[in-house]
C-alpha cells in the first residue's frame, strides 16, 4: 500500500514537472535543427554563431529532432522554441490550437516524384500495386502528390493507399533496391536519385503546385516571441544574414557546410547552385496550401488571415 | 503345447558412450498359454529390464525371443505392458479416450457403437465405468491403475506384462487390485508375466514363481506354486511356501 | 477464496483513481490538451472512429497479421522442432540458428527485410513470423525433450511408428509448452506489428492499429492517438489476461504434471 501511494505521488510529480520546464524567460533559447540542403541557412547560422554575435550572453541550444511531428510535440511540451519545416504541418498544428506562427521563409527547393520504372510517365500510370515512399502523411510531399492526384485523377486521395512512410535516406535505399515504385523526395536525395540509372522525375513540386512555393519555413512559439523579444529579433536577423551569405557566396557557404554534411565542398557548392535552390525569407504559397487542405478535409476550417499566421 | 513365450539364453547390457553394464546373461524363461508367472527380485536386479526386453522396448544382443513360434524384436499389441507409474494414461485424454485410441487400431472393423459397448464392458469390470469421462488428473492412483488394467486387457494381448504395478499403492487397495487382476485374468486366456519384489504378492498371484539372482546375471530359479486358488495370507501352507522362497531369495 | 473479489475491487478502485487523477490534471489547465486531452474527448474520438471511421478495420488488420503470423510461425516451428527431434545432426543446426535469431528484435530487422521483400504488408508479416518462430521452436524443443518416457513406451506398445509417436504422443504432451510459447509469441509479435507500422506504415486499406496511431500523431489528433492507445491496452488485457489464462487452465494437466 505504502509503495503504491509513493508511486502515485511520483507519477503526479513527474506529470507536473512536464509542464514546469517551459523555456524562454531566462535568456536561453532552444532551436530544433534538421538536416538537409534546404535547411542550409540554419546550419550556417549555427556554425558562425550568428545569434550569439548579436546577443553575446545568449545561450543557444541546438536539439536534433527527427521529424516534423516530433518538432511539434517538443514545441507543445515547451522544450523547443524555434523549429523548421514545411507549411502544411504548420497549418495542421495551428488549427489544433498550437500557439505558434511562422517567422520567416528559409528556402525554396526542387522537390519531386522520382521513379526508376520506365513504364511510368505520369502518376496516372501508377497501379494499385505500385508504392510511393514519402516522409509522412500530412507532409508537404503528401499534399503536393494529392494536388496532382486531384488534377489528374479527380480525387486528392486517389493515391493514398499507395503511400509508404519512409525517411528520405530509407526511401533512397528502397528506390535503389527497387522495393518501391517511386519516391517523393527533396534535396540532396532528389539530385542523387536523378543520377541513378533509369531514374526520372515524373512530377515536380512546382508542376503539382502550379507556382513556386516556399519549402522550408521557420516557426516560433508565441511564448518565446512574447517573452524574449531581443532573442527573437536576433534570430530573424541572424537567419537573414545566413540566407544572404549563401545566396551571395555559395563557395564560402559550401566550405562552412562541408563538416556538417560530411561532403566535399565542391559537391555542396554544386548542389547549392542547382536550379530551383533558392534561399529567401519570403513566404510563398501559404494561402494555396491552406485552401487546398481545407477543401480536401485535411483542415477543418479555412486558415485565418496571413497576419495571424506570421509574426509581425 | 507350444509355449506362449520362449526366452532362450538372452543377454542384454546397457551401453552408453563409455561403459557397458551387463544386466542379463543367458537368461531363459518359458511361459505357457494362460499361465500366470511372477518374477521376484530385489530392486535393480534386472527384472524390469527382463520385462522391457519381453515387451520389445529394448533390443537383446544374444539369444532368442519367441512368442508362440514367431521370433519378435519390436513392441506390439500382442504384449502389453503395465507400468509401475501412475501416469500411464495420456493426461490429455479422458479415461474413455485413453481406451479408444489403441482399440480403434486393434479392432479396425468394429463400429463406433460396438467399440463403445466393448470399452464400457471392460470399464465396468474394472469398476471404472462411472469415471469414464474424467481426465487422469481427477483420479486416484488406484483408479488410474485400474483404468490402465482395463485398457490393457481390452486389447486382449497374448501376454500381459506387469512391472510392479501396485508397488506405490497402500496395502488395502493393493490387495483389492490383486483380486481384480486375478478375476479379470481368469476370464481370459492371457498369459501374465508379473514382476514384483513382494514375496506375499507373488505367492497370492502366481501359478509359477521365479526368483531372479542378480549376482548370477539375472538367472531365474523356478518354483511351482502348490497353493489352491483363491489364496490369502492366512491360508494353510502359505507360510511354509513363503519361508522356503525367503530362504533362497534373501 | 474471497481473495479474488477483493483484488478485483482493489483493481477497479485503482483504475478509477488513475482516471480521476487524469481528469484532475486536465482540469487544472497546467497541461496543454495537445499533451493530455480530457477523458471525454478521448472517449468521443474512440466512439467516433469505431462507429463511422476505420478503427475496426485497423484493429482487424493488425490482429489478422498477428494471428496469421502466429499460425504460420507455429507451423514452421513445429516442422523445425520435428526435424530436430528426428535428426540429431540437424538439431544442432536449428539450435545455432535459434540462438542467433531469437535475441534479434524484429524491428531491427526491418531495414533488411525491406531490401529482401520490399515494403508493405509482406515485410510486416515477415517480422511477425520472426517474432513467433523462435520462441515457439525453443518451447517445442523443451516440450519434446521433457516428454514422459513412459508415454513414448506406451505409444510404441500400441504400434505407433515415428510419425504416429510424434502426432499422438509428442505433440499432445507438449501442449502446455506450446501455450507458453504462444504467449511469448503473442507478446513479441503484437509489439512488433504495432511498432513496425508506426515506424513504417501503409496508408489506406492495409494499415493496422500502429498506423492508426501514427496517422493520428502526424495530423495532431491527440485524442485519437490516446483512443488508439486505449484500444491497444484493451486488446492486450483481453488476450493476455482472459484468453491465455483460460487456455492455460485447460492445458495445465496435459503433460502429466511434468514441467
Amino acid at each position: 500500500m505504502k509503495n503504491r501511494s509513493l508511486a502515485l505521488i511520483c507519477t503526479l510529480l513527474l506529470l507536473l514537472s512536464l509542464t514546469g520546464c517551459r523555456k524562454g524567460t531566462d535568456g536561453s533559447m532552444t532551436i530544433a535543427e534538421q538536416y538537409g540542403l534546404a535547411y542550409a541557412p540554419v546550419q550556417v547560422m549555427r556554425v558562425l554563431g550568428l545569434i550569439e554575435k548579436r546577443v553575446p550572453d545568449a545561450q543557444v541550444n541546438w536539439d536534433q529532432v527527427g521529424n516534423t511531428a516530433a518538432i511539434r510535440e517538443a514545441m507543445i511540451a515547451g522544450h523547443v522554441d524555434i523549429g523548421f519545416g514545411a507549411i502544411p504541418p504548420f497549418l495542421i498544428g495551428y488549427e489544433h490550437g498550437m500557439s505558434w506562427r511562422i517567422s520567416s521563409g528559409v528556402s525554396q527547393a526542387p522537390v519531386g516524384l522520382i521513379t526508376t520504372d520506365s513504364e511510368i510517365n505520369t502518376i496516372a500510370d501508377l497501379g494499385s500495386k505500385d508504392t510511393i515512399a514519402l516522409p509522412q502523411p500530412g507532409s508537404i510531399q503528401h499534399m503536393l502528390l494529392s494536388m496532382e492526384a486531384q488534377k489528374l485523377l479527380g480525387t486528392a486521395d486517389a493515391l493514398d493507399s499507395n503511400i509508404l512512410t519512409m525517411s528520405h535516406p530509407d526511401g533512397y535505399q528502397a528506390l535503389i533496391s527497387n522495393s518501391i515504385t517511386a519516391h517523393f523526395t527533396s534535396p540532396p536525395y532528389i539530385f542523387r536519385e536523378q543520377g541513378l540509372a533509369g531514374a526520372r522525375m515524373i512530377l515536380s513540386g512546382e508542376e503539382a503546385f502550379g507556382a513556386p512555393f516556399t519549402f522550408i519555413v521557420g516557426y516560433a512559439t508565441e511564448e518565446f516571441h512574447e517573452k524574449e523579444p531581443e532573442l527573437y529579433e536576433a534570430f530573424t536577423s541572424a537567419l537573414q544574414e545566413a540566407i544572404d551569405l549563401i545566396t551571395e557566396d555559395p563557395t564560402e557557404a559550401a566550405a562552412l557546410l562541408a563538416d556538417v554534411y560530411e561532403l566535399e565542398p565542391s559537391v555542396i557548392e554544386a548542389y547549392l547552385r542547382e536550379e530551383g535552390m533558392i534561399f529567401s525569407s519570403e513566404i510563398l504559397g501559404m494561402e494555396h496550401f491552406g485552401s487546398f487542405m481545407y477543401e480536401q478535409g485535411y483542415l477543418e476550417d479555412i486558415p485565418v488571415a496571413r497576419e495571424l499566421l506570421v509574426w509581425e | 503345447m507350444i509355449p506362449m513365450v520362449s526366452m532362450r539364453e538372452i543377454s542384454f547390457s546397457y551401453t552408453d558412450a563409455q561403459t557397458s553394464v551387463s544386466v542379463l546373461e543367458k537368461v531363459s524363461l518359458t511361459v505357457l498359454p494362460g499361465e500366470f508367472v511372477c518374477i521376484l527380485g530385489n530392486s535393480g536386479c534386472g527384472k524390469s529390464t527382463l520385462l522391457r526386453v519381453l515387451a520389445g522396448f529394448e533390443q537383446y544382443h544374444e539369444g532368442l525371443l519367441l512368442i508362440e513360434d514367431r521370433r519378435v524384436s519390436s513392441p506390439s499389441m500382442d504384449r502389453i505392458m503395465i507400468f509401475q507409474e501412475f501416469d500411464q494414461l495420456f493426461p490429455w485424454k479422458t479415461v474413455y479416450e485413453n481406451m479408444l485410441f489403441p482399440l480403434k487400431k486393434r479392432y479396425p472393423k468394429m463400429s463406433a457403437l460396438e467399440l463403445k459397448g466393448y470399452i464400457e464392458s471392460y470399464l465396468e469390470r474394472a469398476g471404472m465405468l462411472s469415471h469414464k469421462d474424467k481426465y487422469p488428473h481427477e483420479l486416484s492412483g488406484g483408479m488410474k491403475q485400474r483404468a490402465a488394467l482395463a485398457r490393457a486387457l481390452a486389447i486382449r494381448p497374448k501376454v500381459l506384462l506387469m512391472d510392479e504395478p501396485f508397488a506405490s499403492l497402500d496395502p488395502k487397495s493393493r490387495s483389492a487390485q490383486q483380486r481384480l487382476v486375478i478375476e479379470l485374468w481368469k476370464e481370459t486366456d492371457t498369459s501374465v508375466v508379473f514382476v514384483t519384489h513382494d514375496v506375499g504378492e507373488a505367492i497370492i498371484l502366481s501359478d509359477t514363481l521365479y526368483t531372479m539372482d542378480e549376482s548370477n546375471g539375472g538367472r531365474l530359479q523356478r518354483y511351482d506354486n502348490p497353493l489352491q486358488r483363491p489364496r490369502q495370507c492366512s491360508m494353510e501352507g502359505f507360510d511354509t511356501f513363503s519361508s522356503m522362497i525367503h530362504r533362497t531369495y534373501d | 477464496m474471497n481473495k479474488r473479489p477483493r483484488r478485483t475491487i482493489e483493481h477497479v478502485l485503482w483504475i478509477a483513481s488513475f482516471l480521476l487523477l487524469w481528469e484532475l490534471i486536465v482540469s487544472t489547465g497546467f497541461v496543454s490538451e495537445l499533451i493530455l486531452p480530457s477523458l471525454l474527448d478521448i472517449l468521443r474520438a474512440l466512439v467516433d472512429d469505431l462507429v463511422g471511421g476505420t478503427l475496426l478495420l485497423r484493429i482487424g488488420v493488425s490482429l489478422a497479421l498477428v494471428f496469421g503470423g502466429m499460425i504460420l510461425g507455429t507451423l514452421f516451428a513445429l516442422i523445425l522442432s520435428i526435424v530436430s527431434y528426428l535428426f540429431p545432426l540437424l538439431a544442432s543446426g536449428v539450435e545455432v540458428l535459434t540462438s542467433i535469431a531469437h535475441p534479434l528484435p524484429g524491428i531491427a530487422l526491418l531495414p533488411l527485410v525491406i531490401l529482401w521483400f520490399g515494403t508493405g504488408t509482406l515485410s510486416i508479416f515477415f517480422i511477425v513470423i520472426h517474432a513467433v518462430l523462435w520462441p515457439m521452436v525453443i518451447n517445442f524443443n523443451a516440450g519434446f525433450s521433457s516428454v514422459n518416457r513412459t508415454f513414448l513406451d506406451i505409444g510404441r506398445n500400441y504400434e505407433y511408428g515415428r510419425w504416429g509417436l510424434i502426432i499422438h504422443v509428442l505433440i499432445p504432451s507438449s501442449w502446455s509448452y506450446m501455450v507458453a510459447g504462444l504467449r511469448i509469441a503473442w507478446a513479441r509479435s503484437w509489439r512488433a506489428v504495432i511498432s513496425a507500422e508506426m515506424v513504417f506504415g501503409v496508408i489506406g486499406l492495409y494499415g493496422g492499429l500502429g498506423w492508426y496511431i501514427f496517422n493520428k500523431r502526424v495530423f495532431m489528433d491527440t485524442s485519437g492517438m490516446y483512443a488508439g492507445l486505449l484500444v491497444l491496452i484493451i486488446i492486450g488485457l483481453v488476450i493476455e489476461d482472459i484468453l491465455f489464462k483460460r487456455i492455460e487452465r485447460r492445458v495445465k494437466h496435459s503433460n502429466g504434471g511434468a514441467q
